[in-house]
Parts: C-alpha cells; structure tokens; sequence
C-alpha cells in the first residue's frame, strides 16, 4: 500500500497500516448510540469483544481497554480519539460499502500529502501504530458503516 | 486580475529525475511545479474567473452544463428541488459533478476566453511544459493539452473513471492544484483505486502541485466535505499524442 510512498524518494513511513481477514463479525445491534460530535458510538457488547480479542491475537496482540462500535451515517465523519496513549489501534469493518465514492474510508494520510486507504469490507481488520487515520465522509445515498474501533498492545 | 504573465515552471525542477519513478508507477506527484509569483498569478486566474459551469453527468449520455450564475438565480424552493432531484440519483447514476470553466473547448469553438485564461492554455501548449513533460516521461509524443479550470464546491466529486476516449488519444491527464489551503478531512483526494475498489494511493490536494499520470488508470476525486472552507481549485486536462 505505500511501496509507492518510498520509491518516490521520501523517507516512507513509520506507521505501515496492516489489513488483515479478521474473520465474520457476530451481528450487533446496540440499543444506546451516543453522539460523539461527528458520528454516533455505542459500547461493544462481550460477543463482539471476544470477536475483537480473537481476530487480535490471530496478529500476536492483545485488547486494550473496551473497543466501542462506531456509527457512520450520511455526513459523518472522523474516528474516536483513543482514551489514552496506546501503541497500536484497529478498526474491523462491520458493513460493507459497494465502491469508493461512498466514502467513509479509511485514508491514511502522510505529511506529503499522499494518502492510501480502504472502502469499508465487512470482517477486513485495519491495524496501525501512531496517528489515527481519517475516516472521510459519508456520501449521500450510501449505506451507513458500522466500525469496531480499540486499541491493543503485542504480545 | 494579477497580472505576472507569462507564467514560468519552477526552474530548479529535474524533469529526467522523475521519470524511472513515472515510468515505474504510471503517475507522480510533483510538488511546487510553478515559480511561486507564477502559481499566485494562476490561482488569482482560476479564483477570479467568471464564467463557471456546473458539469453534472447522470447515466450514459446525460451531461448537462448548467451556468452556475442560472443556479445562483434559482429561487430557494427550486434550488432545493434540484439538489433533491441530485441527490436521488447519486447513489448509482450520479458520475460527476462540479465547476468548469473549458478553456480548450471554449477556444477551439471560437468562443471569447478571457485573456488570462488563454495564457493558461498557451502557457500548458507551449514549449516549456510540454518539453517538462516529455521529458519526465520520455515521451515524444506529446502533441498537445487540452486545459480546463476547475472548482469543486462541497458535496461536488468524481467517480471512478478511466479517461479513456475511443476518438482521443489521450496518453496523459494532470491536475495542476491552486488551492492555497487545504485539508485531507475537506475530502477533494484524487485517489488511484486498485482492482478492488480501495485507494492504493491519493494526493491530497496542495498548492501549487501538479499531479500527472498515465491513462487509461482508474480513479477518482473524493466528495468534497461541508467543512471545506475554500473551493478546491485546480487547472487540469489531458495531454494528447500527435494524430
């Protein structure tokens, strides 16, 4: 994904984003969203958490902290900042998009200016280590996306 | 209207430099192409200029060139249906919209352009770029450009597309950006997609930066957001092979 970034010249990065099959996500279904500014979140209920534990050690890491479902509908946009200062965050995609202009991607952007990212593909699992990545806007008529969203230390 | 014509690249840029990169990835970013009082006097140009169209295609066959001053001169109510009529359509139909001006178009229909228009369009035709151009994709080629200026608003984009025309020879597309400031969260990516559907590369847009690839390669301009505080501004077109 960013092969493209060092051979350009540029130092690369330090923060490579991992997308890994994490396997198909159990159906949630949450009865409280919460307004977090820019999107909506709800608390991941043990199922979902298991799933998330499961899919972070099939990559040698572990849960930290309570992952959380974040809602994207039409005109929403961004991520949750983490509660605290953690090594490595994921993201599992809990819906499906049918193509790019739907937005709501996952786009890492470099200082440059260069970006690479990811449409949302159901039970796809995002990792990276620094800086979180923007989570563009929803397009009007796409389906709204639903994100499992935490962090997790190695190992 | 500024006025710092004729405008003039950027003279400490290596054209042969970039090309094993170009030739290894079909497209590059390069930053700062312009002399710095060259891209001011161009994006005082583009911002300035008054005769933008609203470019709107739905389906095969269904373009529509709107003046956007008969859009600014629609009532609330009917500005309002029209927007619903779009936005009904954009979950499938809807491929592109925004703000052109065609200079090229415009020029080779005979039609009046603007001076300082038809200097961006000799100055992207002329030796300069074109021998830049040609020799950062060891291309001879190179025929001409045809160049348009364009303005996306919020909620304005382009879908995923190839360029490729079966009665053009396009052999390359650039997008030259004027937009002073921008933000990666004000959407506006030209974004490279993969098979697959997801963004292998994109370049946020930045002033004064021309991006330039190789067609036909599939991509796309992402919506620009709600929260853009400033149009995205860029002069972009396609350089064609001799017949």
């Amino acid at each position: 994904m960013w092969e493209v970034d060092a051979e350009q010249g540029g130092e690369g990065t330090a923060r490579r984003p991992r997308r890994v099959a994490a396997g198909t996500p159990p159906p949630t279904d949450p009865d409280h969203w919460r307004d977090g500014g820019t999107f909506q979140w709800a608390q991941a209920d043990a199922t979902l958490k298991a799933f998330a534990e499961r899919a972070l050690r099939g990559q040698e890491l572990t849960l930290a902290g309570d992952p959380i479902i974040v809602r994207h509908g039409v005109g929403d946009r961004g991520l949750p900042k983490p509660e605290t200062s953690v090594e490595v965050r994921f993201a599992v995609d809990l819906t499906d998009s049918r193509r790019t202009l739907d937005g709501a991607l996952l786009l890492f952007v470099e200082a440059d200016g260069r970006a690479a990212g990811w449409r949302a593909e159901r039970g796809m699992m995002t990792i990276w280590i620094g800086e979180d990545p923007e989570l563009t806007e929803l397009a009007p008529g796409a389906p709204e996306r639903l994100t499992l969203v935490g962090s997790a230390s190695g190992v | 209207m500024t006025r710092l014509f004729p405008l003039r690249l950027n003279d400490g840029l290596q054209p042969t430099a970039y090309r094993p990169i170009f030739r290894a990835h079909g497209r590059l970013h390069v930053p700062d192409i312009l002399d710095a009082a060259s891209a001011r006097a161009l994006h005082d140009v583009v911002a300035g200029a008054g005769s933008w169209t609203r470019s709107i295609h739905i389906d095969e066959g269904a373009d529509y060139d709107i003046p956007v001053e008969d859009l600014d001169a629609l009532s609330a109510d009917e500005r309002a249906g029209f927007e619903r009529s779009l936005a009904d359509s954009s979950s499938d139909n809807l491929q592109y919209m925004f703000d052109t001006v065609r200079i090229s178009s415009e020029l080779k229909a005979g039609r009046a352009v603007a001076d300082p228009l038809r200097a961006v369009h000799d100055f992207l035709n002329g030796p300069d770029f074109m021998r830049f151009v040609a020799e950062m994709t060891g291309d001879d080629r190179l025929a001409f450009a045809d160049v348009m200026a364009t303005r996306y608003l919020p909620g304005h984009f382009l879908t995923a597309h190839g360029d490729e025309h079966p009665h053009e020879r396009r052999l390359y597309a650039y997008v030259l950006n004027l937009t002073p400031v921008w933000r990666a969260d004000w959407g506006g990516v030209l974004m490279f997609l993969d098979e697959d559907g997801h963004v292998a590369e994109g370049y946020v847009p930045a002033f004064n930066a021309l991006n330039i690839f190789s067609v036909p390669q599939t991509h796309a301009v992402s919506m620009v957001s709600r929260l853009a505080r400033s149009p995205r501004l860029s002069v972009t077109g396609w350089i064609h092979a001799r017949d």
